[in-house]
């Protein structure tokens, strides 16, 4: 071959193929761990130093946006690991205490979550022009990923400050990890604040990388999070709204009152706040995703009139992966409970694909801004709204949570990876094949290892077989090394034992979503989304990033926009891949050490 | 600080909507109080919640989601305002003059690597490439709250959009250069070229309309 002409590889065999690989291996490996540990892990930082170890370095492959195509198709698998692993599982844990959910409908699952993951993917395409282009929502572990990706040509420089945030990141997380230093730093309690008026760092080089290149933009989250904890819930309980249960005094009071404050007041008021402002912002962006869906159609007609390949995927092709995705969701829902009729199970379709696409921009826009993803709380209104649409059918419920579950991951993963096409330069229409292409193996693989895991329990006296995973297993009574708790999973099959008694805070979902919409006639875009998330979280969490946001202003008061560029940006990178490698190494030998008995 | 009247207002409105609309009814704080004592109580069903909300927190509530518009519309106003005066600190980079200032150093950077071969580096050219992001695509993209004012979101984006392409393109360009392809690097910076030619004629248009 003509040197001269060498094409320059992007969408290729080997990219897909070892993507795909990657993707499988962490999938699996990673439902494991999330059932083990009760959280999951991001894979594209991981997926994009293999790419290093084996595209670049022992196939010889020199291409940047290559690697990128590999890192999307490897975390566009992954992505459906925490998609099932945190809904799926109540459905069997509930299955202990209630035989007529004991038929776990094995099919439809697998198909409501491919038309999750799929609608998830489509439903972002034409969003990417708005949410990357015209809003620049930063997306920090995306950048992270692309810093990584550029890194051979960057400068020495700030290939050592990249390391050094990394070198720094694995140093706190082991820390952290090993009891040494605590999750938290409450520098409330050093002062005598009391527990409902918290103020407490969350240790987490992430965290705080990730407000280091959120800078300006992530400000309005720390005020959220000021007005939420040190404002609102103070004075709720000062003016005596929160009520005093006879017989508790001192701390469990005060223990009470922060438990309170934050689950039934301010957590609910958050989510009807994400739900509003997400809603308000589909309103007020239409002008711009017309504007993104006039100029993909123009680029796509010039480059057919040039000869040229588009550089988006076709509008009507997202369209028709819309329609099959509705199709599937639809059929699974009457597969999977043929009692409910055809009429019930279009309903279940329409209104969860109408959630799921809320969700999956309220997710995209939450992580674009603070890679924060409120994904358990977008999950469990999808299975408050199925339970009560369905008139309490478990399974319906259930198999809606999983499709909107891995749907948000879909849209915050492929977002994500769309930031760092664009920074590396990558032709978005082949991130979006690439993940189109795949889209399907998650789901297979994730339900796959579950049922797996679930069957794998002893036989009973009276030769039944036993829960293979959950708080009601063999392994987890006995206390075991092979003990799965699946804690997530658990605390979905507690909140729908709760909906079973119609505990649903509809109240503060409708008082949120209306301040939601409010807060979004703001001239600063996604304002209602940050102060949503700030109520959602602890407070320990939006403190670390908020300084982090104080520091990038800081620096770039006194250095520059071109520090920030230059040497922040490498830094905060370091700071968001070292965690997530050293967190995943270390949960790798803590199953080791589990198994071999020695922990 | 811009906006300061406007947000101060905001604010008050979210403290004053958040901690009506966090008030729990009377039911339903006696219910969890009852929990937490450990004394069995009936759970108020979401009907009766709405209703206990409404009677303690109702007018409160509505009052803040008035002051939050209110602060929200007179930020919108002032935004307007803001969009059409002269920009007296002379941070705020102009987009036309930023659009022929990237047209015509990416021609520059294309015509140092036109004889570049293949597998071979050229940091000066990504220094270069580098340049324009911090001096002219940084600046550009944080005023374009400013262009959305002045412009409205429609013709914002006709004008932006083929600037966001032009930026991708600059950057498979240096990504291209890292990875030796010069070939596909000057092809990118050619497309760049035209995708800021195409968003210069759209921001003229917007400009006269």
């Amino acid at each position: 071959m003509n040197p001269s002409v060498r094409p320059y590889p992007e969408l290729s065999v080997p990219a897909v193929v070892f993507g795909t690989l990657q993707g499988v291996v962490m999938t699996a490996s990673f439902v494991y761990i999330a059932l083990k540990l009760g959280f999951g892990l991001a894979g594209s930082t991981v997926a994009a130093i293999m790419g290093f170890v084996v595209l670049r370095g022992i196939l010889r492959r020199r291409s940047i946006v290559e690697n990128n195509v590999n890192q999307t198709v490897a975390s566009g698998i992954n992505t459906a690991s925490s998609g099932v692993v945190f809904t799926l599982p109540a459905l069997m844990l509930l299955s202990v205490g209630d035989p007529t959910l004991a038929d776990i409908p094995v099919w439809p699952l697998i198909v409501a979550a491919v038309a999750g993951s799929l609608m998830g993917v489509v439903l972002i395409i034409p969003l990417r022009k708005q949410m990357v282009e015209f809003d620049r929502l930063r997306f920090p572990s995306g950048t992270a990923v692309a810093t990584l990706l550029k890194s051979p040509g960057e400068g020495l420089a700030q290939g050592k400050l990249l390391v050094a945030g990394g070198v720094l990141a694995a140093v706190l997380t082991l820390l952290v990890n090993a009891g040494l230093v605590g999750e938290e730093v409450d520098l409330g309690h050093l002062v005598g604040l009391p527990a409902w008026a918290p103020f407490a760092l969350y240790v987490s080089a992430a965290n705080l990388g990730a407000g280091l290149l959120s800078g300006r933009g992530g400000l309005p989250f720390l005020a959220g999070g000021i007005l939420a904890y040190s404002i609102i819930a103070p004075t709720a309980v000062l003016m005596g709204w929160v009520p005093s249960p006879p017989g508790l005094s001192g701390a469990e009071l005060e223990g009470f009152y922060a438990a309170e404050t934050y689950g039934s007041m301010l957590r609910p008021l958050g989510i009807g706040l994400l739900i509003g402002g997400a809603l308000a912002g589909v309103v007020s962006a239409a002008p711009a995703v017309v504007g993104a869906m006039k100029s993909l159609r123009a680029a796509a007609a010039l480059a057919a009139e040039q000869g040229a390949s588009a550089e988006e995927v076709d509008p009507k092709w997202v369209g028709v992966g819309g329609l099959i995705a509705f199709v599937l969701l639809f059929v699974a829902a009457w597969l999977a409970t043929p009692e409910l009729g055809l009429a019930t199970a279009l309903l279940v379709a329409v209104v969860g694909s109408a959630w799921l696409a809320l969700a999956g921009i309220i997710v995209a826009q939450a992580t674009g801004q603070t890679d924060i993803s409120p994904l358990s709380g977008l999950a469990l209104i999808a299975v408050t709204l199925m339970y009560f649409l369905t008139g309490g059918n478990v399974t319906a419920s259930i198999l809606i949570g999983v499709a909107v579950c891995i749907a948000t991951s879909q849209c915050a993963d492929m977002m994500q990876d769309l930031k760092t096409g664009h920074l590396v330069g990558s032709v978005p229409k082949e991130q979006q094949i690439a993940q189109l292409l795949v889209t399907w193996v998650g789901p297979f693989i994730a339900i796959g290892v579950l049922m797996l895991l679930w069957s794998s329990g002893p036989l009973d006296a009276q030769g039944q077989p036993t829960p293979g995973f959950g708080p009601d297993s063999v392994a987890c009574i006995e206390g075991t090394a092979q003990c799965l708790a699946a804690p997530q999973a658990d605390v979905l099959r507690g909140i729908i034992e709760a909906l079973r008694d119609s505990d649903a805070a509809v109240d503060k979902y409708l008082a949120g979503a209306t301040i939601g919409g409010a807060l979004s006639i703001f001239p600063i875009g996604g304002v209602s989304v940050l102060v949503g998330l700030a109520m959602y979280l602890p407070f320990s969490i939006t403190l670390a990033y908020g300084i982090g946001c104080l520091v990038s202003m800081g620096l770039e008061r006194s250095f520059g926009a071109s520090f920030i560029g230059r040497k922040l940006v490498p830094f905060a990178a370091g700071l968001i891949v070292g965690e997530a490698l050293t967190a995943l190494a270390w949960n790798l030998v803590v199953l080791m050490k589990t198994f071999s008995g020695g922990a | 600080m811009r906006n300061s009247g406007p947000l101060f207002i905001l604010t008050i409105g979210v403290i004053i909507a958040g901690l009506f609309g966090a008030r729990n009814g009377h039911h339903f704080a006696a219910y969890r109080a009852d929990q937490a004592a450990g004394v069995e109580s009936r759970l108020p069903g979401p009907q009766q919640r709405l209703e206990g909300w409404w009677n303690v927190g109702g007018i409160g509530w509505g009052t803040g989601v008035g002051v939050i518009v209110l602060g929200a519309v007179l930020a919108r106003r002032k935004e307007r305002m803001d969009a059409t005066a002269p920009d007296e600190s002379g941070t705020v980079l102009d987009m036309g003059e930023g659009l022929r200032r990237m047209l015509t150093e990416t021609e520059a950077i294309a015509n140092g690597i036109a004889e570049l071969p293949m597998d071979t580096d050229a940091p000066e050219a990504r220094e270069a490439i580098d340049a324009l992001s911090f001096d002219v695509i940084g600046p550009l993209v944080e005023g374009r709250g400013r262009f959305v004012a002045r412009h409205g979101l429609g013709t914002f984006t006709e004008y932006f959009s083929p600037f966001s392409a032009g930026e991708r393109q600059l950057a498979r360009a240096w990504s291209a250069i890292t990875d030796g392809h010069a070939v596909v690097a000057r092809a990118s910076l050619e497309r760049a070229h035209v995708s800021f030619t195409q968003a210069l004629a759209a921001w003229e248009r917007a400009e006269a309309a």
